[in-house]
């Protein structure tokens, strides 16, 4: 050993230590090197994005796990001392929260972009199917992790998804035992939900990811739709080897858009969440408080709505048929169409299929987010009617007034915009409904609204409807009386 | 048997040998066929004593594992009996919130150890004792008394005020529990999570239902 050279090779010397016993110029550096098809483009990169955000996930979480402690007496309360009293612990809450919703988006972005691009065809079926494995795990963790959260709403999220597991015919009761642990929430069923989120589907999605990438590397990165012809099994490879013939190394020629756009997400992640902060936690989760109300997180805002929106008799379809027949979808796109075209500009049900999915998705995020559906519990005395709707009224109708208020009707029936949208504004109702028909519709109700001739004495009738006939502006007269029929 | 004895028949099975052979590669002796056949043999008792101890081991493991996992899923229902106070305290024709702690839960529970019911005084020795869960997907309902309705702050469910179905979602009625009077005091039989095919713990049954099966 020359002592007079020896510092200026200690970073060689350190070097082939370590390459002479891991050899990664025979493994990793070939794999990392290995031939993709030229232009590419950056429509590849959301893949590596969702890894990226994962480790983001599993980093948080375990700070997280840390301080937070899974007991129905004490988990509210680390919460609100991670979000108060640790140095940046809402910082760490909001990294983990605001992850989790831009992963949820992303695979979904990245499954898309797949679906679009058909690489899901010929030879790279079962990608696909690991793919699909991968997102129901990860709404899986969406819906254990907000759970986990353990406030008010929490809870009722864990009681509105057993609701639904008890529905299932002949096992529901015992279903429902298996995901509580026991006959009621309690301790056993966050306990439950802590190890399903912290273990077994992070278990999972790490076995998951490493297939499909084992799949990924072993099956090469598809080309370019328009670089490629129909998928023909019989010639596909010998296409695809042509194709890497004129190909370029995946790193660094490739790899460092997935480099960018990784970094990038994680700086987004962090800026939305030093901006909005983190989700709650909401009022602790009490039984015994019954005037609260239950919202999920938004990816399950759009499940919340169409169980509002649909009729009874379809509840259980939406319920339970309709999630085992949309993953029996996904499962059956490679399988139904494992050959042949690839191109957008060919593939109009494909295309039309995920702009379609994707409004629908929205549309009912949106819908969720309003929730009309919902009555406003405190509208009937927290809401005054407006002042130029009781001017110059008779008695009679200033106490149908006091009746719309007391009986709640303001709870689900706005006046001039403000109360509840669970039912039409009344402001203009007189134009719509003579007294017959308001009469009919106080005593009997219908379809949303319940039937007040129940709850509502004669004389409180009239004097509802009384008012109700004075709600009409002074330039549309109210309904009249039909003429009779003639004969 | 011993590798140094020399094999008396050496030369002349060497002559024969010579003569017949058809390709050198593939000649053996029988004591080499017989070592053959042993160690042959012996990976085979091996292999397949191998696969047997380790899927008989890993059954007894993970089903052991698995029954303990499912174990909630074979109890029955779980219910038991709790006071809700002194029948003097509720008043007849309200509808009272009442707190009790469930008499099924775990020492650890904590506040989720508490359990609430809507009790209602028909009469002088007669209560309705209804189950907070809406029966659409369980959040719990709001009493007004002004107007004698029940509503689901979900999906907007509303029940009358014998918790009868009045609008919305739910397939049934509020849920009714058991109760009795005891000593001048309301008991109630409570404690599991009601669901629509494990509903009531009294013999209460619906006379409206949503058939939604097929």
């Amino acid at each position: 050993m020359n002592l007079k050279n020896g510092f200026i090779t200690i970073p060689s010397r350190l070097f082939w230590w370590f390459e002479s016993r891991l050899g990664f110029r025979k493994t990793l550096v070939p794999l990392a090197t290995h031939p993709v098809p030229r232009g590419l483009g950056w429509w590849y990169v959301f893949g590596s994005a969702n890894a990226t955000l994962f480790f983001l996930q599993i980093a948080t979480g375990i700070s997280l796990a840390l301080v937070y402690v899974p007991s129905t007496e004490n988990a509210w309360e680390t919460l609100r001392y991670l979000n108060e009293d640790v140095k940046l612990g809402w910082l760490l809450r909001a990294v983990h929260y605001w992850g989790a919703g831009v992963m949820s988006i992303m695979v979904m972005v990245h499954m898309s972009r797949v679906f679009l691009m058909a690489a899901f065809k010929y030879p790279r079926e079962l990608t696909w199917l690991v793919g699909v494995g991968l997102i129901l795990s990860t709404w899986g963790m969406v819906f254990t992790g907000q759970i986990l959260r353990w406030d008010s709403d929490a809870y009722w999220a864990v009681g509105i998804g057993i609701a639904m597991a008890g529905r299932v015919p002949y096992i529901g009761p015992a279903l429902v035992r298996l995901v509580l642990g026991g006959p009621m929430i309690g301790g056993d069923t966050l306990s439950r939900f802590f190890v399903l989120h912290v273990f077994v589907i992070s278990g999972l999605i790490l076995l998951l990811i490493t297939v499909h990438l084992y799949l990924v590397l072993w099956l090469g990165i598809s080309a370019r739709p328009s670089q490629s012809k129909p998928v023909d099994p019989d010639t596909y490879h010998k296409e695809y080897e042509e194709q890497l013939k004129n190909g370029e190394p995946f790193f660094p020629n490739s790899g460092y858009k997935d480099l960018i756009f990784s970094a990038l997400v994680i700086v987004v992640v962090l800026c939305i969440a030093l901006i909005f902060g983190p989700k709650g936690p909401a009022k602790p989760p009490d039984p015994t408080w019954v005037h609260v109300e239950p919202r999920p997180d938004w990816q399950y805002r759009a499940i919340f709505a169409l169980e509002a929106l649909a009729p009874p008799y379809m509840d259980w379809w939406i319920m339970l048929i309709f999630p085992l027949v949309a993953i029996a979808i996904l499962v059956l796109v490679p399988l139904a169409a494992p050959y042949g075209e690839r191109r957008m500009n060919r593939r109009p049900v494909a295309v039309l299929s995920v702009v379609v999915i994707a409004f629908m998705f929205i549309a009912l995020t949106w819908y969720g987010y309003r929730a009309p559906w919902s009555p406003h519990m405190y509208a009937w005395r927290s809401r005054a009617v407006p002042v130029d709707l009781v001017k110059k009224r008779s008695p009679t109708e200033l106490e149908g007034a006091c009746c719309f208020q007391n009986k709640q009707c303001r709870n689900c029936h706005a006046l001039e915009g403000s109360g509840g949208k669970r039912g039409p504004d009344l402001t203009d109702v007189a134009t719509r409904l003579n007294y017959d028909a308001l009469v009919r519709q106080v005593v009997q109700g219908g379809g949303l609204m319940p039937a007040y001739g129940r709850q509502l004495s004669a004389s409180e009738v009239e004097a509802l409807v009384a008012f109700l006939r004075t709600l009409h502006t002074s330039d549309k007269p109210a309904a009249g009386e039909p003429a009779h029929f003639p004969g | 048997m011993s590798e140094s004895q020399p094999d008396p028949n050496d030369q002349a099975s060497e002559k024969k040998d010579e003569q017949e052979q058809p390709s050198s590669e593939e000649l053996i002796d029988r004591r080499s066929l017989l070592g053959v056949l042993t160690r042959s043999a012996g990976t085979a008792i091996g292999l397949t004593t191998g696969i047997v101890a380790t899927v008989a081991s890993g059954l007894v493991v993970g089903v052991g594992l698995l029954a303990y996992i499912c174990e909630p899923m074979f109890r029955g229902k779980q219910n038991g009996w709790a006071d809700a106070g002194n029948i003097d305290d509720f008043r007849v024709h309200h509808t009272t919130l009442v707190n009790l702690m469930n008499p099924v839960r775990q020492p650890w529970d904590g506040a989720a150890g508490k359990i609430a019911i809507y009790v209602r005084r028909l009469a002088e020795q007669k209560f309705l004792v209804l189950n907070v869960n809406c029966t659409h997907l369980g959040c719990p309902v709001s009493w007004f008394p002004q107007s004698g309705l029940f509503m689901c702050p979900c999906h907007g469910g509303i029940n009358h005020e014998d918790g009868s179905r009045a609008a919305g979602p739910p397939p049934r009625g509020l849920f009714h529990l058991k109760h009795r009077i005891v000593n001048h005091h309301l008991h109630v039989f409570l404690g599991h999570f009601p669901t629509l095919q494990e509903a009531d713990t009294s013999s209460y049954e619906p006379e409206e239902r949503f058939h939604y099966h097929p």
